[in-house]
Formats: C-alpha cells, sequence, structure tokens
C-alpha cells in the first residue's frame, strides 16, 4: 500500500506498523489496555497480510519467554503489553537485554496494581526501568507509530543490541483516534531492513549456547556482561540521533532526544513525557502569548537518558517543573525528577526544581493544573523550593 | 540383561542395535567434564535420548541440575544449539523456537533442508509446578516440540526441596521426617496423565534402566508431528540418600513394583508397556533409600499401607484405561534385542 | 579471562576460545574419586550396556567395541559395574594407589589430567565373582 492518512487509534497505528514490518514471530497476550494492538494484528494474520508466526500464549511471562526463543532463534520478534503484564514478565525482560537480543516492545502504559485501575499512568514504564531496555516515549498516535518503526532499527543496529519498547499512554494514546500517515510499505520495508541475527540456534552446524550460568568464583563472566551492556547503551545515544535524522530525511518528520519547545529564551520550563506533553504545549502557547517566558521539555529517549543534552538544554533556566506521571514512593521525587536533578546537579548556578505528580491512574490533567503548576514555580524560584519539593495536580487533597 | 547377544540382529529394521549405535566420544551431544554428581540419572537419559534419534535439535533447557552443571560458563557441555532462558518457560521459549523456525521457512530464510527438533528439558521442579502453566500452554497449542522431564522427585538443584513430585513419606529439606510430621503429607501428582489429558499426539512415561523402551518412546515422540511429552524417573542419589551404584537397580525397583509404571498414551490410546512378571511390595521400592527410611521403622506401618494401597489404585486405574481405549493387544513373542 | 571488550556479547558460549559449544571436556572430574575403573578387555563382550548407562560418556567406542576409559572424566559411578552382565565382571574398581604404585605389570597409562585419557589395565589374577543376585528381566 502507498503513503495514506488513516484515521486510527493508537493501539491500531502500533498494528498498521507491524503490519508493514511484517515480523517472523509475536508472542502476546491481552491485557488492558494494550489488548487491541494484539487484536488489530492478528486480524492481519488472519487475512494473509503478513508471514507471521502469531503465538498467543497463556501468560505475559510466557510472551516475553516466547519472544526470546524466537529471537535467539533468530527472528525479529515482538509484543506489546501492559502494567501487570509487564511486571508478569520483568524477569525475562531482564534475561532479553542480558541475552542482547533486538526485540521490540509496544508498552501501552498503565497504572499498576493494587487497587486495580486500567487507566494510563507511567509506573509500568518505570518498573522496567532498571531492565536493560531502550525506553522511548510517544505523545500521540503519530509519534507511536513512527517511534516503533525507528525502535526495530535501533535495536537492532550493530553498535546497539539491546531490546527496546515504544510507550503509549493508556486509554489516551492507545484509545484516541487521530490522523496518522502511514507510509508507503516498500518504503517502510526499505527502511527497517533485513534482519541479521547474531548467533541464531538455528544455525545448527554452529552450536552456541545460550544463557549458561555463570557463577564459578574467580572465572565468571557477569560483571563483564553488564558493563557490555552500559557501553551499548552509551552508544545507544548517537544510533537514536541518527536513525531520527534519517527517519526525517525519508519521510519528513525527524526526531530527537527530546523535543524542545519553546525553550529559545525560556525562564521556567516544564519537563515531562508521553501524551500529555500536548496539553503543556497549549499552555506553554497561552503562557507565551502572555509574555511570559515559559517552554516545555519532551523528553523522548528516557533510557539511555541523554544526561548531556539535558544538561545543556535546561541549564540556563531560572525554575524548572518536572511533572511525573509515576508516583516517588519513598523517594525524594517521581524519576524523571531525580534523573533530571541528577543532570543539573554540580552546576554554579543550578535552576531550582521542584516537582509535580500527575495523571496516577489516568486522573486527567487540564490546562488549569499546568497554569498552577508554572505559578508555584515561578514563587518557588523566588522564594526557595521548601522542604518539600513534591507536589500533586489534580488530587483531592 | 541378556547375557549373551545375538550379534546376527544387526540388520534388522526397527531394532536398537547398541553396538551400531554406540559412537565416539566427540559426537557425544552432551561433552563429559559436566558437574552432575556421579550416578545421577539425568545425563543417563538425556545420553539415552541422543543415542535414540540423530536429528539436528535446539534444546531449550530449564534452571535446574542439568542446566547448571552443564552450561556454568566458562564451560558449556552442549554440542548443540540450547538456550537456557528461566526456570518455569522453557516451554513457552521453545514455542519461540518452533514459531521462529516456522515463520524463517515460510519466508526462505532457513534454508537448512533437515527437520530441526525442537526438545525442552526440565526437572519435576521446572515441569511439575512452576513451569506447569508454560508447559500445558505449549501442549495446547500444538507446538511440534518434545518435552522431556527428568523426575528426580524434588528441587534437587537447590539443596532437596520437595515438589509435587515427591513421594508421600517422603522427607526432603522442607519436609523434614520429624517427631511430629513424618515426611511429606501429601500424594504426589501425576503429571503424565495430566499431560494425556490435553489430547497430544504422544505422552509416556519411560525410565533409564530400560533403554529398549526408552528409545522407542523418544523416537516416537519426535516423530509424532507435534507436541509430545516424556516422563523419566531419575534416581538423585545426593537427595534420595541411595547407594550410587545401585541407581538403576533402584529405578527399575520402582519400576518393578508399578511405583512407576511405563506406559504411553499414542492418540488416544493407553498402552502398559511393561507389566512386571512378579509385581515387587512397595517396601522393595522403600528400602535403601534414606529418605525413606523413617517409613519403615516401627509405628510407622501405616504408612506403608497407604503407600501400597496409592500405588495399586493407581496401578489398577493405569490398566483399566488401558482396556477401555483399546491398548490391550495379543502377546506378541519376546525378541531378543542388544 | 578474556576482558568485557572481548567475550562475545550477552555473556554466549559460541564457536571461539574461551567459550566454545562442548569445552566442558577441558574440565576434569576424572579426581573427584578416590578410585579408579578398571576395564577387562580379555572379559569384555562389547554390549555396550555400559556405554548406554554411563552418565558421564566415559566408556569409550569405536566401532562396536569398547576400547576403554577416560579416566579424566570418569566419577567412578559404578552404573557400567552394575550393569555388566558378563560373570566374571568385565569392570571393577580399585583403590587410585593401588592402580599407581603398579599392582600389576601391565599398567599401561594413567593420568588424572584433562586431556583424551584411556588406560586398559589388566589385572594378572582374574578374581572369581559370585552368581549375581535377581539380575532384571529383560525388556
Amino acid at each position: 500500500m502507498t503513503q495514506q492518512t488513516l484515521f486510527l487509534t493508537g493501539n491500531e497505528a502500533i498494528a498498521e506498523a507491524w503490519r508493514q514490518i511484517n515480523p517472523d514471530v509475536v508472542a502476546a497476550y491481552p491485557i488492558t489496555p494494550s489488548t487491541t494492538i494484539m487484536e488489530s494484528f492478528t486480524q492481519s494474520v488472519a487475512d494473509g497480510l503478513v508471514d507471521t508466526e502469531m503465538i498467543c500464549v497463556e501468560s505475559e511471562h510466557s510472551a516475553m519467554s516466547a519472544c526470546v526463543g524466537a529471537a535467539a532463534a533468530g527472528g525479529r520478534v515482538m509484543t506489546a503489553t501492559s502494567a501487570n503484564g509487564l511486571a508478569l514478565m520483568v524477569e525475562v525482560l531482564y534475561i532479553a537485554s542480558g541475552m542482547r537480543l533486538p526485540i521490540t516492545l509496544a508498552l501501552a502504559t498503565r497504572a499498576l496494581s493494587a487497587p486495580l485501575n486500567i487507566h494510563g499512568d507511567h509506573s509500568d514504564a518505570m518498573l522496567m526501568r532498571d531492565a536493560g531496555w531502550i525506553i522511548l516515549f510517544s505523545e500521540g498516535v503519530q509519534e507511536a507509530y513512527d517511534n516503533f518503526l525507528q525502535a526495530v532499527r535501533i535495536a537492532e543496529h550493530p553498535d546497539v543490541r539491546l531490546p527496546v519498547a515504544v510507550t503509549l499512554d493508556g486509554m489516551q494514546t492507545t484509545h484516541q483516534l487521530e490522523n496518522l500517515i502511514s507510509e508507503d510499505d516498500e518504503a517502510v520495508r526499505d527502511f527497517i531492513g533485513e534482519f541479521k541475527p547474531y548467533y541464531p540456534l538455528v544455525d545448527v552446524d554452529n552450536p552456541v549456547t545460550y544463557g549458561a550460568c555463570s557463577v564459578s568464583f574467580g572465572e565468571d563472566f557477569y560483571f563483564e556482561s553488564k558493563r557490555q551492556q552500559e557501553e551499548a547503551f552509551k552508544q545507544a545515544l548517537p544510533v537514536i540521533e541518527a536513525i531520527g535524522k534519517e527517519y526525517g530525511n525519508r519521510f519528513g518528520r525527524s526526531y530527537e532526544l527530546y523535543e524542545a519547545y519553546q525553550l529559545q529564551g525560556a525562564e521556567y520550563a516544564l519537563v515531562m513525557m508521553g501524551a500529555n506533553a500536548g496539553t503543556a504545549k497549549d499552555v506553554v502557547d497561552e503562557l507565551r502569548a502572555e509574555g511570559k517566558k515559559v517552554g516545555l521539555l519532551k523528553l523522548r529517549s528516557f533510557r539511555p537518558f541523554p544526561f548531556a543534552a539535558v544538561t545543556e538544554v535546561l541549564k540556563g533556566l531560572r525554575g524548572i517543573a518536572v511533572c511525573d506521571r509515576a508516583a516517588p514512593r519513598g523517594s525524594s521525587g517521581g524519576p524523571l525528577f531525580q534523573e533530571i536533578r541528577s543532570a543539573l546537579y554540580g552546576l554554579d548556578q543550578a535552576p531550582t526544581i521542584i516537582n509535580f505528580i500527575y495523571g496516577l491512574g489516568g486522573r486527567q490533567l487540564m490546562p488549569e493544573h499546568l497554569r498552577g503548576a508554572i505559578e508555584k514555580l515561578q514563587v518557588a524560584t523566588m522564594t526557595g523550593p521548601g522542604d518539600d519539593l513534591v507536589g500533586y495536580l489534580n488530587l483531592r487533597n | 540383561m541378556p547375557a549373551t547377544i545375538d550379534r546376527t540382529s544387526d540388520k534388522k529394521e526397527g531394532t536398537l542395535n547398541l553396538r551400531k549405535i554406540a559412537f565416539e566420544q566427540d559426537k557425544e551431544v552432551i561433552a563429559p567434564g559436566h558437574k552432575l554428581c556421579p550416578g545421577c540419572g539425568i545425563t543417563v537419559i538425556m545420553r539415552q535420548l541422543f543415542a535414540a534419534v540423530d536429528y539436528p535439535m535446539i534444546v531449550a533447557n530449564a534452571t535446574g541440575c542439568l542446566e547448571v552443571c552443564s552450561g556454568n560458563l566458562p564451560y558449556t557441555s552442549w554440542r548443540v544449539p540450547w538456550i537456557h532462558n528461566a526456570f518455569e518457560n522453557c516451554s513457552a521459549t521453545a514455542s519461540g523456537v518452533d514459531a521462529a523456525m516456522k515463520a524463517m521457512r515460510r519466508k526462505g530464510k532457513l534454508l537448512e533442508e533437515r527437520p530441526i527438533k525442537v526438545l525442552a528439558i526440565g526437572g519435576d521442579g521446572g515441569t511439575y509446578d512452576i513451569g506447569l502453566q508454560a508447559l500445558s500452554g505449549a501442549m495446547e497449542r500444538g507446538h511440534e516440540l518434545v518435552y522431556l522431564c527428568f523426575d528426580n522427585q524434588g528441587y534437587m538443584n537447590t539443596g532437596g526441596q520437595r515438589s509435587s513430585s515427591t513421594p508421600f513419606g517422603s522427607s526432603t529439606k522442607t519436609t523434614p521426617a520429624g517427631k511430629k510430621i513424618p515426611g511429606k503429607q501429601q500424594e504426589r501428582k501425576d503429571l503424565t496423565l495430566i499431560m494425556a489429558a490435553h489430547h497430544i499426539p504422544y505422552t509416556a512415561q519411560a525410565s533409564p534402566s530400560r533403554w529398549p523402551d526408552l528409545a522407542k518412546k523418544i523416537r516416537k515422540a519426535f516423530d509424532c508431528g507435534g507436541p509430545a511429552f516424556l516422563n523419566c524417573l531419575s534416581v538423585c542419589p545426593t537427595d534420595w540418600k541411595t547407594d550410587v551404584q545401585q541407581g538403576l537397580n533402584i529405578t527399575q525397583t520402582a519400576v518393578d513394583t508399578c511405583y512407576w509404571p511405563l506406559y504411553e498414551v499414542e492418540r488416544g490410546v493407553v498402552r502398559v508397556t511393561y507389566k512386571p512378571k512378579l509385581k515387587k511390595p512397595v517396601t522393595d521400592w522403600l528400602a535403601n533409600q534414606g529418605r525413606f527410611k523413617h517409613v519403615l521403622k516401627k509405628g510407622n506401618e501405616w504408612m506403608v499401607e497407604k503407600i501400597q494401597a496409592e500405588v495399586d489404585r493407581r496401578w489398577n486405574m493405569l490398566l483399566a484405561l488401558e482396556a477401555a481405549t483399546g491398548g490391550v493387544e495379543e502377546k506378541k513373542p519376546v525378541k531378543a534385542e542388544a | 579471562m578474556p576482558s568485557w571488550r572481548e567475550m562475545p556479547i550477552g555473556g554466549l558460549g559460541v564457536m571461539a576460545v574461551p567459550l566454545a559449544p562442548g569445552n566442558s571436556v577441558e574440565y576434569d572430574t576424572g579426581s573427584w574419586s578416590s578410585q579408579v575403573l578398571v576395564f577387562h578387555e580379555g572379559i569384555c563382550i562389547h554390549c555396550m550396556q555400559c556405554w548406554i548407562v554411563c552418565p558421564d560418556s566415559t566408556i569409550l567406542a569405536k566401532d562396536g567395541k569398547v576400547i576403554g576409559i577416560d579416566h579424566g572424566h570418569c566419577k567412578d559411578c559404578g552404573l557400567c559395574v552394575e550393569a555388566c552382565p558378563t560373570n566374571p565382571n568385565s569392570l571393577e574398581f580399585v583403590d587410585a594407589a593401588d592402580a599407581l604404585v603398579g599392582a600389576t605389570d601391565t599398567v599401561k597409562n594413567i593420568k588424572y589430567s584433562v586431556s583424551a585419557q584411556f588406560a586398559i589395565m589388566e589385572k594378572p589374577e582374574k578374581p572369581a565373582r559370585a552368581p549375581k543376585p535377581d539380575a532384571p528381566a529383560s525388556a
């Protein structure tokens, strides 16, 4: 099919990307709000539009396990899940990364139980932040589609060889209908390229041992293996940028490690990830029209965290309000807040940085909440942030 | 074992002539130098499997004794492609391998002409308990894979804790024979029948103390064209507290007491492949095993009775299943086999 | 031991030293026991019952014959001794100390280090053995 504009939900957009990629194996288990990714794709399978072997596994743990087996065998594989499903497969996420298998995952972010809540927040993405996966956050349907196509290239890049997760905010990006420019099938296939497996199991004449244990004292490889993964993350930063640029050259929409929105000459900034950055952009536009020097840093690559780039773009600001869609859970602030603070540590004149938690369990974020956040930030910048750096937006206090 | 060998039966098709099969050490699929205990039943079973079939194979191994002792960096004993993922998911991993091969062949990316077989291996720990879900899922989905369970009746790799395959009365590290509670108080699960109830093309129970029977079952499993499950009793001298040298004799006693019946379920037909001429009392099986020492003590006769009653009940049920599914055949003359 | 830059990624065992498939042959498990397995070539009927029950692949076979024992890996478990049908037995244990001291003058070669070894030893007197009790019935 040639390039076309479709009116799709984020989940359908991911399934459309999968159709074009034509992976070897998809092993998935349904969980709200990611289910319709699987359902849309299985329709393509049933209609013979892809050569994919679809495995409807019996749990998310088996979904990622089957992906590991299929990727190690030599196939290009992908899957989708959310929240507790991701939590169930966490053990295998670490294994997939440790084995350096270029698996891709569409994560429809959702609140983790308890209480049970099927709406969006980023707590599940934060659950996997140490699993050794590259994590790219998407703002809307088009970005989710674009990110996923790039994710396959990033994961399979010889300098990287790490699995990649692309997030969509649950119930927002996943279920909202938006216009999607779906690129020409041939052009996408050309961009994605042929998959070149390293050490495939199917090469029976050159047998390989995957996942042997490494426990012998004085003769173990564990630490070295982890150091290799860190090197891959370092190398991933320029690779993400290069592929984002190439994507722009081919398809007209380029991507970087973050998007700087109206940060030129800004004094105050919001830092956010995911769907609600759209609301933030509207608020920034309004405040700018009122003469306030406010901007937004929308982070795309959460892992690897682009410390140098973030420091560079935020260091001149007076105040930063980092908006986290995941709770501190006993820490000094939300996960993004901690990363930003860490990036700006040691500067002669560091900006005032405060944290706002928003949107947990699908709680709506309205423009007035962000306006309020900016006002609090301005006060904090002038009078000092006080003891409690963490505020909550739209919480019934 | 026969005392004389008929050397003229070499050429007969379908028989398994060990003298012809026995290959040189550098052709072993599992190279020596692995760290399994002396006399461990696991590699006896594995070597018997690889002597019975000669397909190119990909192995997915669950965490456990075999995995840890054979894939222990910087050494690996495996001379075939091998993947260890985690404890409970070798069936799911094998499913992924099977699916990838199907897709790659469909796309013309896998050109190897010989069929590459997929073998998933786990101990009773990774099969009966934590791995049951993934195993059940894989079997139900109809992947072309063989699952081999080496059942040593406990979580032996971590020191001998109880599993759902541990026999009633057995003393283990988590069900020690104490003053109040004399060992494990639950009967063991019958996983082979559970797998047969998945109605897969082939399910069987075998023992390394009977190689020709095991070999036939291995071949049927790999040739059945769908999912197959094999359960093999695997002696663990370390945690059963048995004489190392007597390992296979003890295993055979399990068979002769009908504690571990040898049978197969082939497309719904149950066939008991070994019926002992003289069914031994279960005390023969309990004797000479340190884990059952307390069971044979005075005052615990009720335990022996309970064990015998359960063995008899399950054996009779199996014979009834055989009769009901048309598995009873006319007696054929016994052939001398190598 | 290779540095993190030199090893294959993912800690894999691939067709390249030092993580080559089957390289466990370099690991000595033969010294685990203080006994040595003796193989009497003259009595052996090459039925291969020992070969099919050995957990460590240390009964060495070639062209339908047992040709010796790999003492670099044999853990002296004795499953082969039990499986052997000949009377007297073609396989028996001796204490390692006796074997080394040269209890017999036809000892050819015993090594406990790793690379391929097999030794065929004949003791001058073949001991008479009592009949085996209750041999298991054949399949």
